[in-house]
């Protein structure tokens, strides 16, 4: 059994004992507006004037003291509803540029909410240093310790040291690179006008999925390396074009094109999966001003891509350490019964799975933590057969670990147990359109245990969700096309309509046709896409065809 | 301590991101109106609002992105399983790839719809209504009581208070006025060094003269350099010869002198230097209209045809709301005799007779005298009438309203009948032709002219245009 040593509580105890209401500061309290009076003659210095700030300093405590969490500091921000539908609909951020589409989304959430189907998340929080808390002003008491101890112990937790967040992001420089592109958009709509910059933003966020260096990140550079490098990528460019032979030369035709793209002229010595950054640095003929944009909503890509990966976990991580922490709470009686209760209403609608439905990541993060938990405690045998390192371990340990070094698909493949999906009698189902009928491929049996495991490992894997699209050719020498592979994996088809619009943007920031192979798993050409850029435009100096 | 901010933000959204949805959104809205319109609800715009619907397959809303479509091999996990085996075979369920495909899920979390929909409020209708027309003759007034002062910035000054001082301004001035004073005794301490420079050198045989340089340079440094030649050429000094000698002392004593005086020139002058942004207290202009609401209400104008007349008062009400902050609605209803009237009587009231238009317009005469001058406000007349009156009628009414109309903003005469022009018109039609940058003549035969009617008596007129469009608005 893991043990804890009792300095927590002692820590909590003086803290509190500078303090009027003590450890009574939670029951005395209204409602979290409750005015916390400091004793007279308190000597400690530092301590917290307001009700929230003692709530975090109390949980805080409990979180480094008795289990060790490695945090940032938080920053407790104080918003009402609408703020929080805003903050929603810009991807939790709390600037953002303008653009169409996040009023839109804003609209989505409103609606949603009005109607019930949506509860206001009770928590946003961002991933910088400090991490910013998000507390909604109309939320009761026991709500905001919930999502104090939820968003500002768990999620802070996770992102500090999960090895994605370590790998991608830069906490302290997300929010800098956020106002600095929000200042160019506004910069550039006044000087090129609010149309092209739209445009531009429109592309950018077409192919947001494809703007990330999954493997390689590109070194930090200084502002005058910087400088360097884009003056000889534009020497490069400015070389590879001979504007004379432009006009002159023949006019290209499609088969022309189609043949660069099957052929090998102009193939890159490794195909390119940040779509957005290779058009950024390497498009023929586009102005400045465009590629810098481009090269920012790459890189504020780069902040999202491992949320998308660690959504179950970082939810699961947060449940997680919510529960953990108020319990100690209840149980050092300093959250009164009646909030304890409260708490456990809100929780429990937390953490339900809809039968047939999506899973939810609180539902299956949390019962996946408490399993690695049980497993460290309480071993049956079939734990000791399926994870034999869990066995009498230090849970706290084990669980750390976990969050540092897994990320969804992972995660679920070291840790989902048996237990658990009989827990949730989980099933998998596969649907091949060559056949009929579908097909249930494996239940919550020892004959499925493996096969469960592996789909759905397979269905958190972004590698084997999202089409795995990348540069291949860019015929320099010639027709100046770009050529796009798209490797498809399980017979599933791109949305073609979908991959016709993108492709329209794409090709009129290149300048030149741009051409999709859908390549099988054997390397063959089995369809192909040709898009040229439409008459015209060739605004901004761009030139033909 | 850990930060506590409190953000909440009262003065509501308004987000950028929101105006360009609206934007995105312009033709939309428009398309919407306009059907609203076609359908003959002009009574009803600006009750309940409108909503503008979008679908996806319209560009406008749609974000297109990478993703896959159904079909090929899907897998999914699903929990509750309550009665399946392995091996299990089911039907597809219809609409949609099987076991819960992406379908139309986008990427991400954001789930497409088919539709979109947005509600646009009363107002913001009649705000877009409005948009493509504008108002003519317009006078923003002052009046000998309106209270309202704006500052404005007027230009520099030398006197003010310290939060309006200009601290670049006061610096140029400073120096502009040190240059100035101290200019005449540089120049002379710049004459007696190259003086004294040319007579040291002539002791130094190796000596170069530093070669003149076509540039111009500030006279400190031009100053500075002679000193320093000065220096390396002083060891020198004594084998200069007296005479020579004496001169040297002789000058240094006169820069020493010329330098004190030059510190002696004040650096600040206050009065002169400090320079302060000056600003003027404007009037702002107060902006009123009074709209005269005279309405036939004889036994010729059915229920049908007052009920449109009330239409075009209201949308004339709103448009004026636009340009005014303060609108007043006098509202005379006349048979043979004009009274006035308030709105609930106006729209209700039973009253009926016979067609006296001349009372209504004396009406208007007597009010106006009493309570609107015409230098505080703006006087526009909504006449609503079938037309309908007899003998010497219409030629009063018309000298009445050319007596009138020099001195109102606007005279708008819309016949409710769909007839053929009437008595009343052809009279009017000469004062028409008069005034024609003020008055308006119209014929509403049914609802659905009221709107046109009302759009064409204030299109945007273009600066070509030659003859005011409202020459059309003559034929009915």
């Amino acid at each position: 059994m893991t043990q804890f040593t009792d300095t927590y509580k002692k820590e909590v105890e003086s803290l509190l004992s500078n303090y009027v209401d003590g450890m009574n500061f939670m029951k005395n309290a209204d409602d979290w507006t409750h005015p916390i009076e400091i004793k007279k003659g308190a000597r400690r210095k530092d301590l917290p004037t307001t009700w929230m700030q003692l709530v975090e300093k109390v949980i805080v405590t409990i979180a480094e003291q008795k289990y060790g969490l490695d945090l940032y500091p938080n920053s407790l921000e104080l918003i009402d509803a609408e703020q929080m539908l805003d903050a929603y609909a810009s991807n939790g951020m709390p600037i953002s540029y303008p653009h169409w589409s996040f009023a839109k989304r804003r609209k989505q959430y409103e609606d949603a909410y009005k109607t019930g189907q949506m509860g206001l998340a009770y928590e946003i929080v961002i991933n910088t240093n400090p991490v910013l808390v998000y507390l909604m002003a109309q939320n009761s008491k026991t709500m905001q310790a919930l999502v104090i101890a939820h968003a500002g112990v768990g999620h802070n937790t996770f992102f500090k040291n999960n090895y994605l967040f370590r790998q991608c992001t830069d906490a302290q420089e997300v929010l800098n690179d956020l106002e600095r592109l929000k200042k160019t958009v506004l910069q550039c709509e006044e000087r090129y006008g609010r149309k092209e910059v739209e445009l531009l933003l429109d592309a950018c966020h077409a192919l947001q999925t494809h703007a990330v260096n999954r493997y390689s990140r590109p070194p930090k550079r200084t502002p005058q390396q910087e400088a360097e490098r884009r003056a000889s990528f534009e020497e490069h460019r400015q070389r590879s074009i001979d504007h004379v032979m432009d006009r002159t030369m023949p006019r290209k035709t499609k088969d022309d094109f189609k043949a660069a793209g099957n052929g090998n002229s102009g193939r890159l010595t490794e195909p390119e999966e940040n779509i957005l950054l290779y058009i950024a640095t390497t498009a023929p003929n586009m102005p400045e001003w465009q590629r810098d944009i481009m090269r920012q909503i790459s890189n504020h890509a780069q902040y999202f891509y491992p949320q998308r990966q660690t959504q179950l976990m970082n939810e699961g991580c947060a449940t997680f350490w919510h529960y953990q922490l108020l319990t100690d709470l209840h149980e050092m009686r300093i959250l009164p019964d009646g909030m304890f209760e409260e708490f456990l209403v809100s929780h429990t609608n937390v953490i339900h799975q809809p039968p047939g439905a999506r899973i939810n990541p609180y539902a299956l993060g949390f019962a996946m933590f408490k399993d690695i938990k049980r497993m460290c405690e309480n071993p049956t045998k079939e734990d000791i057969k399926w994870r034999p390192e869990l066995a009498g371990q230090n849970w706290v340990e084990a669980i750390k670990e976990s969050i540092i070094n897994y990320n969804d698909s992972s995660f679920v493949q070291q840790f989902l147990s048996p237990k658990i999906m009989r827990d949730f009698h989980m099933f998998s189902v596969h649907d091949d359109d060559k056949k009929d009928k579908i097909r249930i491929a494996a239940i919550h049996d020892d004959f499925g245990y493996d096969m469960v495991r592996q789909d759905l490992a397979s269905q958190y894997s972004l590698g084997d969700n999202e089409p795995r699209i990348e540069v291949v050719a860019y015929d320099y020498r010639d027709t100046r096309s770009l050529t796009l592979e798209h490797t498809i994996f399980n017979r599933k088809p791109l949305a073609e309509k979908e991959m016709q619009k993108v492709l329209g943007h794409i090709s009129r920031y290149w300048g030149y046709p741009v051409l999709l192979n859908n390549v099988d798993s054997e390397g063959k050409i089995v369809g192909q896409i040709l898009r040229s850029p439409a008459p015209g435009a060739g605004r901004f100096g761009n030139m033909m065809p | 301590m850990t930060n506590f901010n409190d953000r909440r933000d009262v003065t509501g959204r308004g987000t950028a991101s929101d105006e360009r949805l609206n934007k995105r959104l312009e033709k939309h809205f428009d398309k919407a109106i306009d059907k609203a319109i076609a359908n003959g609800k002009a009574s009803d715009i600006g009750k309940d609002g409108i909503e503008i619907e979008v679908s996806d397959d319209d560009d406008s809303l749609h974000e297109p992105g990478i993703y896959h479509d159904n079909g090929g091999l899907q897998k999914r996990v699903y929990t509750g399983n309550d009665r399946y085996v392995t091996g299990d075979e089911i039907d597809r369920p219809k609409g949609g790839g099987g076991g819960g495909g992406p379908g139309k899920a986008g990427n991400g979390k954001y789930r497409v719809q088919d539709t979109y929909r947005y509600k646009r409020s009363g107002e913001d209708l009649l705000k877009r209504l409005f948009e493509r027309l504008e108002l003519p003759n317009m006078r923003n007034l002052t009046t000998a009581d309106s209270k309202k002062i704006q500052f404005k910035n007027a230009g520099v000054v030398s006197s003010g208070t310290d939060f309006r001082r200009l601290n670049l301004h006061s610096k140029k001035e400073r120096l502009k006025r040190l240059m100035s004073a101290e200019m005449p005794h540089k120049r002379q301490i710049l004459e007696w060094l190259t003086e004294e420079r040319d007579i040291l050198s002539a002791y130094s045989p190796d000596f170069k003269k530093k070669p003149q340089d076509e540039k111009w340079e500030p006279i400190n440094l031009k100053i500075r350099t002679m000193q320093d030649e000065i220096v390396s050429l002083k060891t020198h000094f004594n084998d200069a010869s007296p005479a020579d000698q004496a001169r040297i002392l002789e000058i240094e004593d006169n820069i020493e002198d010329l330098n004190k005086r030059i510190g002696r020139v004040p650096r600040w002058v206050p009065s002169a230097d400090l320079k302060f942004r000056n600003r003027v207290a404007k009037p702002v202009p107060t902006s009123k209209a009074v709209v005269f609401c005279p309405m036939d209400v004889s036994v010729s104008m059915t229920e049908d045809r007052k009920r449109n007349a009330k239409v075009f008062y209201f949308l004339l009400e709103h448009f004026l709301k636009k340009y005014y902050e303060h609108v007043e609605l006098v509202y005379i209803r006349h048979t043979d005799t004009a009274d006035e009237v308030s709105e609930e009587e106006f729209y209700h009231g039973t009253v009926s007779g016979s067609t006296l238009v001349s009372s209504a317009l004396e009406k208007i005469n007597e009010i106006r005298a009493a309570r609107y001058p015409t230098s505080e406000w703006n006087i526009y007349i909504a006449q609503a009438t079938d037309g309908d009156s007899f003998d010497k009628d219409p030629q009063n009414c018309a000298q009445m309203i050319a007596k009138m109309l020099p001195e109102i903003q606007g005279l708008f005469y819309t016949e409710i009948q769909n007839g053929q022009p009437s008595s009343l018109w052809r009279a009017y039609a000469p004062v028409q032709q008069r005034f024609k940058d003020r008055f308006w003549m119209g014929q509403i035969k049914s609802e659905k002219d009221i709107w046109p009617i009302f759009s064409k008596f204030f299109e945007k007129k273009d600066a070509e245009a030659s003859a005011p469009r409202s020459a059309h608005a003559m034929q009915p």
